[in-house]
């Protein structure tokens, strides 16, 4: 039986290693080169390690912040959205989600410049901020600013935290739910002691999906955040392109991966504690 | 009714309509303290729609629930001195059995001694003193339905619900049950009102039965009353098993197809007579009727007979040596008293 199971095994695994454990093995492997005459050579430097350190510290904190608002922000409305979907839309729930399924395909570079039409500077908002009266001259600071980016990005990334939740909100059954009215539960109660505890993987999957994305993506710091919202990914791009410094790029993208995986890990072994001690016990 | 205290739990005129649909017609119940009450009526009669109606699930559409003199109908389950066990008990699955148990009184914020106390005496209740750590899913499903119940017992409920509360069991962990739900009715003395679609689970547990049929109760009684003298056909009919002959009545005498007369009050018109298999015998002078089956059930015989009217008679022989009279083919002669008889007037 196992034998049989581990032959099955090795296409996929060879897949997995050619295609995605290898070259990532590699790039880290680069991180200790060095590039001289813009040559990458084999080496064994940290250099690339201590320019991530020093130059690139403080991004690397904000961006990690940036990724954290987001996350917390996409999986509040998205238990938001997919509770009301779930408990409250009766039949319409599954149109509901439907709906969000449609918006991711979207695009996700027509997003950014939706928001670009929205909060440039004769973009709706501030067009219809002078319309009621209550600016004389556009907002300058409504685009290209890091709430800009963090608009734009919980924006896109709500349906990766919508579905997750609610694929785990399905599993809460209604009985549940009145057992706990029955007993004297308040509504904010039924919530708190009942709803969130029987969900709390599918928040933390919601939370870790928007999360990484948000603290690895470019693109939006790039066309929405000006010079205040710039966010670590760029400097990877830069490094990588216009640099070619191959080390540096990949030490920005490996202290990202190893930051925002310390902080899954240490979300998660939060998680684990609370389901072992849930709000719901004798308090 | 002239019973000297008032009922604890009152019904006057309830009623809910879902639109243009009846789920429960105009009743009036009267549950005195200490009953065990069972709503008795095949799936989809409203029964569970009622019982939900007094646990504050869901608001009458008209008339007046109260429960120990206090008008409750516009209450929330949450605020109502009910508890309820669901049919598929909705226990929390990120909670330990304790914890479940322990959770309404939580809410109320008790000090922490008197929780303990009283989860491990509702856990002693229903004989799960060692389960408390246990995890909700690693326990069979009488077991669960063990915890259900003290997590509502242990809430100290003027009227405890409880919604086909057996219907999810085998049977002979439902006859275990039975008994332990009678046990603990004794023990703590309490009012438990059940809805069942099985007329024996009814018949063992409760002092008092309504038996429910299209949203309208049809007869509300004591079992062996119900038995013995069902109100309408549907009673007779749902009820257990039964033999319903076709007759007339003409000026105060009913003759039956099958070919018995008798005096009966009442008016001119069609009209049936429920016969219980067990009140007929061999009788001298009797029906005379063919075996058509029998049928051995160990403590007892079942016997169908067809009459010469065509229509088929139920007798049950508690002997079980009986057989050889009852071969089919056979013609024996059958009869009951007349008080055994219950006359309906026909729709």
């Amino acid at each position: 039986m196992t034998r049989h199971f581990n032959l099955f095994m090795v296409p996929a695994l060879a897949v997995l290693a050619f295609v995605f454990a290898i070259p990532i093995l590699l790039l880290f492997a680069v991180s200790f080169w060095s590039v001289k005459n813009f040559r990458l050579q084999p080496d064994f430097s940290f250099a690339a390690w201590q320019r991530f350190l020093t130059v690139y510290g403080d991004l690397t904190l904000y961006t990690l912040l940036v990724g954290l608002l987001v996350g917390l922000l996409c999986t509040a409305l998205g238990f938001v959205f997919a509770y009301a979907a779930r408990f409250k839309a009766g039949r319409f729930g599954d149109l509901l989600l439907v709906a969000t399924l449609i918006t991711l395909f979207g695009g996700y570079l027509v997003k950014i410049y939706a928001w670009k039409s929205i909060l440039g500077a004769d973009g709706l908002l501030n067009q219809a901020l002078m319309w009621l009266g209550l600016t004389d001259e556009p907002l300058a600071f409504l685009i290209y600013s890091r709430g800009a980016v963090v608009v734009a990005l919980v924006h896109f990334l709500l349906p990766f935290a919508i579905l997750p939740i609610y694929a785990s909100l399905r599993n809460v059954s209604e009985a549940t739910i009145e057992a706990a009215r029955d007993l004297g539960a308040s509504g904010a109660q039924v919530i708190t002691r009942i709803v969130i505890p029987q969900t709390l993987p599918g928040l933390f999957s919601a939370f870790a999906f928007c999360f990484l994305l948000a603290a690895g993506d470019y693109v939006t710091p790039m066309l929405l955040g000006g010079t205040s919202g710039s966010m670590l990914g760029q400097f990877v791009l830069l490094e990588f392109s216009t640099n070619f410094n191959w080390p540096a790029g990949s030490a920005l993208s490996f202290g990202l991966l190893f930051a925002c995986l310390v902080l899954i890990a240490a979300l998660a072994a939060l998680g684990g504690r609370m389901m072992r001690r849930p709000a719901g016990a004798v308090s | 009714m002239t019973s000297a205290t008032a009922p604890l739990l009152k019904l006057s005129g309830v009623s809910k309509s879902f639109g243009p649909v009846t789920a429960v017609a105009p009743l009036d119940l009267d549950v005195a303290a200490g009953d065990f009450c069972a709503i008795l009526g095949p799936s989809g009669c409203g029964k569970s729609t009622l019982l939900r109606m007094i646990a504050g699930f869901i608001e009458p559409s008209a008339g007046k629930i109260a429960i120990a003199g206090q008008d409750v109908t516009r209450l929330g389950p949450e605020k109502r001195p009910t508890n309820m066990v669901f049919q598929s008990y909705g226990l929390f699955p990120h909670l330990t059995v304790a914890e479940n148990v322990a959770f309404g009184l939580a809410l109320q914020k008790r000090p922490r001694a008197e929780i303990a106390e009283r989860t491990q005496e509702a856990l002693r209740l229903v004989r799960l003193e060692t389960f408390g750590e246990r995890s909700i899913d690693r326990l069979s499903g009488g077991q669960q339905q063990r915890v259900a119940l003290a997590r509502a017992l242990i809430m100290r409920p003027k009227v405890l619900l409880l919604d086909e509360p057996l219907a999810a069991l085998d049977l002979k962990l439902r006859h275990q049950m039975q008994e332990e739900l009678r046990r603990i009715h004794q023990e703590i003395g309490g009012t438990f009102i059940f809805v069942t679609h099985d007329q024996s689970e009814a018949f063992a547990l409760a002092n008092l039965v309504a038996v429910m049929n299209e949203g309208k109760v049809e007869q509300i009684g004591s079992p062996d009353r119900i038995y013995l003298h069902p109100a309408t056909l549907f009673v007779a009919d749902f009820v257990g098993e039964t033999t319903i002959l076709a007759g007339e009545r003409r000026k105060g005498r009913v003759r039956l197809k099958a070919g018995l007369e008798f005096d009966s009050k009442g008016a001119d018109g069609p009209v049936r007579v429920v016969v219980r298999p067990e009140r007929v015998e061999v009788r001298f002078g009797g029906i005379p009727a063919v075996v058509t089956d029998a049928v051995f059930f160990g403590s007892s015989l079942k016997v169908s007979l067809k009459l010469p009217s065509g229509e088929m008679l139920i007798l049950r022989s508690s002997d079980a040596n009986a057989g050889e009279h009852f071969r089919p083919g056979a013609n024996v002669n059958v009869g009951w008293d007349a008080k055994d008889q219950q006359v309906i007037d026909a729709p």
